[in-house]
């Protein structure tokens, strides 16, 4: 199969279908990494602009790497600090139960809930690096050198972020308690 | 195994999936964005028999315009197409009897054209009169959009003498790049020939020179092949085209197209002379004898017309290339140029507030590449 890297390069001399190549091979992937963070209406107003952006930006993409999908989430979460600015403040407040509105279809399922409820008041309190590098590996699948790609830090720097990631979790008492009731059950089982 | 803080984050990985409809949508803002900006390409719609099959810009591709497709603008068909039209070029060497050129043939390359724009032969011999030698080795040409769809957005482009290529967003970027050796030039990336085909324009003969430019970058060939056709020939070729695409067309939603009149394959043969002469203006705008031979190529062009105007207190002459030209519901292209020295200033498409619109500004000086892997420039 044709590389990212190289349909990038053929969109650059002109053909426009080899770039929505691209697009078509990551849209699912980068869809999903919006709708995670800013939900499923503000991430379909915002993937036509992710695409515009990364066909702008294109003749800097570095066509070493054959997979375009951690520059495709870097041109993405570009967009979403964007966005996040241009939110009232009141928007801001991290109300992180808010992020999947309108997706778990069994809210009334409170042991579920409440987990979710804890791990995102987990997550809201980590460092927005320390938490984007987490995201990228826990969420989008990627490795700890992808992640990085995405955030244009050093590799060694994204391990560093994602090493205090997951100590300040498991430092913090209520995901601790978490992790001690699902391994205890585990071992029950 | 234990679950770890990270299985643990991962229940939260669960989010609504877009809607297939909001994927579609997303695409088409990008078809959109991708027809604006630059000397952007018109929509690419069909395979036009007779090409031969090319990487990038010698993809195949036929444009269609005044055949109701306006909507159908934004649909592509890739360049997959590329063996079965380059079947049908040699199928055509090999069966078609050559045809008396049609008549209103003087868009093609070969037909001698006259000058319809002498302000810009002019200004032509204006610049070769004031040449001197080229300071550096290197064009930076720094775009900004002021205008849709992305405001603000800049790009630096270092265009080597010896034809590297070098991309970034700030200064800082390109200087990276060029320490990096990240040079984007291939033989996917075109702009020697362009600059190329406008450095012979500066001196060659113009219908040699219309050649050139219509050929840099494209299987440009086909439009004139299908010019020299007969009517009947022409629609017969065109039909069985259709007739192998019809399963594509069928599942981009969009239908076979009319035989393409003569005047439709002038047009095209024109606007393949503008884009590349566009690209090799903006590219090259740092050799004076670019500017100079894409001058005289596009006063060839009577679908390009030249306007006095004033840019910040400088005269500047603004060059339009009427929607007719353009083609696919395309609004028209300004690109505005110094009066005096033809150096690109901007380059617009459509009007505020429209579908299209885009504004591009063009900053371009001579640098050297040791100044700029220095951060000197």
């Amino acid at each position: 199969m044709t590389s990212d890297a190289e349909l990038i390069g053929r969109s650059l001399a002109g053909d426009g279908e080899a770039f929505m190549e691209v697009i078509c091979r990551h849209e699912g992937a980068v869809g999903a990494y919006l709708a995670r963070r800013v939900g499923r209406e503000a991430a379909e107003d915002l993937l036509g602009d992710v695409w515009v952006a990364a066909f702008e930006s294109r003749r800097t993409y570095d066509r070493s790497f054959a997979g375009a999908r951690p520059w495709l989430f870097g041109v993405a979460l570009n967009r979403l600090r964007r966005y996040w600015r241009s939110r009232p403040a009141e928007d801001l407040v991290p109300d992180v139960t808010s992020l999947a509105t309108g997706w778990d279809p069994w809210p009334a399922v409170d042991e579920r809930v409440d987990t979710q409820a804890v791990l995102r008041a987990a997550l809201a309190k980590l460092r927005p690096e320390e938490r984007e590098v987490l995201t990228l590996v826990a969420w989008e699948d990627l490795t700890v050198a992808d992640a990085a790609r995405v955030l244009c830090m050093p590799a060694g720097t994204a391990r560093r972020l994602l090493h205090q990631a997951r100590m300040a979790l498991r430092n913090a008492p209520e995901v601790a308690a978490l992790l001690t009731d699902f391994n205890s059950v585990k071992e029950s089982l | 195994m234990n679950v770890d803080e990270i299985d643990l984050v991962s229940q939260l990985k669960d989010a609504a999936p877009l809607r297939p409809e909001a994927y579609e949508q997303a695409r088409t803002t990008l078809r959109a964005a991708m027809a604006g900006p630059g000397p952007a390409r018109r929509p690419e719609l069909v395979a036009v028999p007779g090409a031969a099959p090319a990487r990038g810009e010698g993809s195949l591709r036929a444009r269609n315009r005044r055949r109701g497709i306006g909507a159908l603008g934004k649909v592509g068909i890739g360049a997959g197409i590329g063996a079965v039209a380059a079947g049908v070029a040699v199928a055509l060497v090999a069966t078609s009897t050559p045809q008396p050129a049609a008549p209103g043939g003087s868009a093609s390359p070969r037909a001698k054209v006259p000058v319809v724009n002498s302000q810009l032969v002019t200004l032509a011999a204006v610049i070769k009169a004031s040449s001197r030698n080229l300071p550096g080795n290197a064009s930076l040409v720094i775009q900004t959009d002021v205008g849709a769809p992305s405001p603000g957005n800049v790009t630096y482009n270092l265009f080597t003498d010896s034809g590297a290529y070098y991309g970034a967003n700030n200064k800082k970027g390109i200087t990276a790049a060029v320490v990096k050796h990240q040079n984007l030039a291939g033989s996917w990336l075109d702009a020697r020939k362009v600059v190329a085909a406008a450095r012979y324009s500066a001196t060659g003969d113009l219908t040699t020179a219309r050649e050139r430019m219509l050929n840099a970058t494209s299987a440009a060939k086909q439009f004139e092949r299908l010019l020299r056709l007969s009517p009947a020939a022409r629609k017969k070729l065109w039909e069985k085209e259709m007739a192998k695409e019809r399963s594509l067309l069928k599942a981009k939603h969009a239908w076979p197209l009319p035989v393409p009149t003569v005047k439709d394959l002038q047009n095209d043969i024109n606007y393949e002379i503008w884009y590349n002469s566009i690209n090799a203006l903006t590219e090259g705008a740092g050799n004076p004898q670019v500017r100079e031979g894409v001058l005289r190529v596009l006063s060839t062009i009577p679908e390009v017309t030249v306007a006095n105007a004033t840019t910040g207190g400088r005269p500047t002459l603004a060059l339009t290339a009427a929607p007719a030209l353009m083609g696919a519901g395309l609004p028209a292209q300004v690109v505005t140029i110094s009066a005096r020295t033809g150096m690109p200033l901007s380059l617009v498409n459509g009007t505020p507030g429209h579908q299209y619109y885009s504004d591009t500004t063009y900053r371009v000086s001579r640098v050297t590449l040791a100044g700029v892997r220095a951060g000197r420039f």
